[in-house]
């Protein structure tokens, strides 16, 4: 045999070497394909929250570099916008709620906002939601295991314990609900089944719904009743408020279990669907999460406490010099004062991780960097060496200085800072798909570098010294972020944020500074990177 | 098959285009990743990756040369790869023992079947299968080898000569022991 003739011939048979994948890799294949596409579709947003973003920061500059607007008043009109939207939805809500019995209307109404605001669908979900009613597709779920089996024990006996139990608990909260209890429960079996059937139609799973149809007569009556009524939207009756002993039942729609991101879900969905189970339990956040976070918007200086932000600040006069005095007969020489300080932008980037509590609170601490700046206008540049004064005796030579008249050039005051900030987050409304959070903590920052001028008083120019800077900053912040993209693997949160360092800016002791505060104000988007 | 037109739909995303590109390549580069690996979820999870890959860098693909060739490329790298990061592999595949095996100039004629060659590779030390995976079948240089591992040639060439005569003498064995069965039997 010739030379390499082995190898042709192994290289052959290894050709034509063939072997039948199991069906596994092609899911898993799938699955990696579908998850690439779900990034990509986030990548696609990530420009769209980088213009909001900007957009948003730009608005807030324009708006400061006029009248300044107060940003606790921004963020607390943001705030308020979010809660006036509420009442807006709530009647069309409450239009929803069927009226074919007031007395039973009358008791939902005694639950009134909060209730009716849980069930209230979002406007993102109507996409995904069933074509007609969408608004009583709805879930009842527990949190705790005791939570399920004290409902399953009532989903049992309907018409024993739990019913009368509500009856008690209604009647004891001095409402008038007097209707029959078969009454209620044929309403809340209707409207579970209901939910069940409606479900799988936004599910596309037909099977589910043929399912629901023959398991039970009663559903068959439920169903020919819905036909008649389908463009009734109802409401789930049983709620926590009716039946004492059970935690808060939360409530959700369709969209918003189908925006749930644990699989673990769908099965317990597909369950719930079959009847197997009666209820389920929330998937619960994971213990760490971690992510980055930015922030574009406005800074500036103020002077004495948070409440006089939109009061002009002037560059700080270290020396405190009182005006020059005018002499009897002469005319008094214009003594040029210090340069007022105008807002400038701020940029934050930085990195945290969040420790959940609950569902509902968590706590986050994170490392960044900040840069802040903020403008004013000073005299020519002077590169020569001169005295300038500090505090009331303090003088040092100075190799560079800004002269105070003819103040004609911007200068930009540059803020550098590396920062720790601790946050608590409590979420205000139990959407998965679009959820508000409150933010308030503090932040240590760092000043790792800063070309701000101060002003001296007695020879009236400007000059550099970051050695009169308090360098450690105490501050805090808060904020109202909402949740967007929460079904992909990069949730992101979004929103106005206000800081307020309430640190004095220059150093008492030192200079005759009489304590100017450094505050933003801007939009911060957040990113989860482990959900 | 026309895989330009296929390739396109792949890029277009349709499934199930993505479908019959996997299943048309899919038994030849299971038989590639089999021969890299020891066990045959190994294999699988080889496959898998290198599809996924296939998938993400599809675009790359010009249509200059083949398909099916350019797939093998990257399922090659991916089981590399596979084997450098997992530990399993990571001891057999330092390339520290010269002088275990001797060297052979045999070219024995190969009668074996195609799974029953593979099993015997498979057996040879991860280095050793691996070398002659890369020279002998896929047919690159010991050059390029030596590159792909971070090995000098040298010692490519020496394990692949290493692999070679103790291969060859496993395969004396099995083609007298598949002799031997056919006399025996009546």
């Amino acid at each position: 045999m010739s030379d390499h003739e082995f190898e042709k011939s192994v290289q052959r048979k290894m050709d034509g070497l063939k072997l039948r994948p199991s069906d596994a890799v092609w899911q898993a294949v799938e699955m990696n394909l579908y998850r690439d596409k779900r990034r990509r579709r986030a990548f696609f947003w990530l420009p769209a929250a980088g213009i909001l973003l900007l957009i948003g920061g730009y608005f807030l500059y324009s708006g400061s570099t006029g009248p300044v607007k107060d940003p606790v008043a921004q963020t607390q009109e943001s705030a308020a916008n979010t809660s006036s939207t509420q009442p807006s939805v709530q009647p069309a809500t409450r239009e929803n709620v069927p009226v074919s019995n007031p007395e039973q209307h009358s008791t939902a109404g005694g639950h009134s906002g909060q209730e009716l605001s849980e069930r209230q669908p979002e406007p993102g979900n109507a996409a995904s939601a069933p074509s007609t009613n969408h608004n009583d597709n709805i879930i009842s779920n527990h949190n705790t295991s005791r939570d399920r089996q004290s409902a399953e024990r009532i989903a049992e006996k309907p018409n024993q314990q739990a019913q009368g139990t509500m009856q008690g608990r209604v009647s004891g909260d001095n409402n008038v609900n007097k209707q029959p209890k078969n009454k209620i429960d044929g309403r809340a079996t209707a409207t579970s089944e209901r939910a069940k059937i409606d479900f799988a139609a936004t599910q596309g799973t037909k099977s589910a719904t043929e399912e629901a149809k023959h398991s039970d007569p009663f559903i068959n009556n439920s169903l020919a009743g819905l036909s008649n009524e389908a463009s009734q939207p109802e409401v789930v009756v049983l709620h926590p408020a009716t039946v004492p002993g059970i935690e808060p039942l939360q409530v959700l729609s369709p969209a918003d279990i189908a925006s749930m991101p644990d699989s673990t879900v769908r099965v317990e969905i597909a369950a719930l669907l079959s009847g197997s189970i009666r209820c389920f339990a929330l998937p619960v956040p994971p213990k760490w999460q971690w992510g980055i976070a930015g922030i574009a918007g406005v800074n500036n200086i103020s002077e004495g406490s948070v409440f006089d932000l939109l009061n002009a600040v002037r560059v700080e006069d270290v020396t405190n010099a009182a005006p020059a005095p005018a002499f009897t007969g002469i005319p008094p020489v214009p003594v040029p004062e210090a340069s007022p300080i105008r807002t400038g932008p701020v940029f934050t980037a930085g990195a945290f991780v969040q420790r959940n509590f609950s569902r509902s609170l968590s706590l986050s601490i994170g490392l960044q960097y900040t840069y802040a700046s903020a403008y004013t206008k000073v005299g020519k540049r002077v590169d020569s060496l001169t005295t300038v004064n500090y505090g009331t005796t303090g003088s040092r030579l100075t190799n560079q200085y800004y002269r105070a008249d003819r103040q004609m050039h911007d200068y930009t005051n540059r803020y550098h800072f590396i920062e720790l900030p601790i946050d608590l987050h409590v979420k205000l409304n139990r959407s998965l798909r679009t959820p508000i959070t409150l933010s308030g903590g503090f932040t240590l920052s760092q000043l790792v570098y800063t070309n701000a001028l101060h002003f001296d008083g007695m020879t009236r120019v400007y000059f550099e010294n970051d050695h009169f800077f308090n360098k450690l900053q105490a501050g805090f912040q808060s904020g109202v972020h909402i949740g967007l993209f929460q079904r992909s693997n990069h949730p992101v949160m979004a929103g106005p944020v206000f800081r307020y360092f309430a640190t004095n800016l220059q150093k008492k002791g030192e200079t005759a500074a009489e304590g100017q505060h450094i505050w933003s104000a801007g939009l911060q988007v957040k990113m989860l990177l482990k959900k | 098959m026309d895989y330009n037109k296929l390739v396109k739909d792949c890029l277009k995303g349709l499934p199930g285009a993505q479908r019959l590109l996997y299943e048309h390549f899919a038994e030849s580069m299971l038989g590639v990743c089999y021969r890299y690996t020891k066990s045959m979820p190994d294999a699988e999870d080889v496959l898998q990756e290198g599809f996924v890959k296939v998938f993400r860098n599809l675009h790359q693909f010009k249509g200059e040369g083949e398909l099916g060739a350019w797939i093998r490329r990257i399922m090659v790298n991916t089981a590399l790869n596979f084997l450098k990061k997992n530990s399993r592999y990571q001891s057999d595949l330092s390339f520290l023992d010269p002088g275990l095996h001797p060297v052979s100039d045999d070219n024995p004629e190969v009668r074996l079947n195609a799974r029953d060659l593979a099993e015997l590779i498979r057996q040879l030390p991860t280095g050793y299968q691996t070398i002659f995976n890369l020279h002998a079948v896929e047919g690159y240089s010991h050059v390029e080898i030596g590159k792909m591992l971070g090995i000098n040639e040298g010692t490519s060439r020496s394990q692949y000569a290493r692999a070679r005569a103790l291969l060859i003498s496993w395969i004396k064995v099995q083609t007298v022991d598949s002799k031997m069965e056919t006399y025996v039997r009546p």
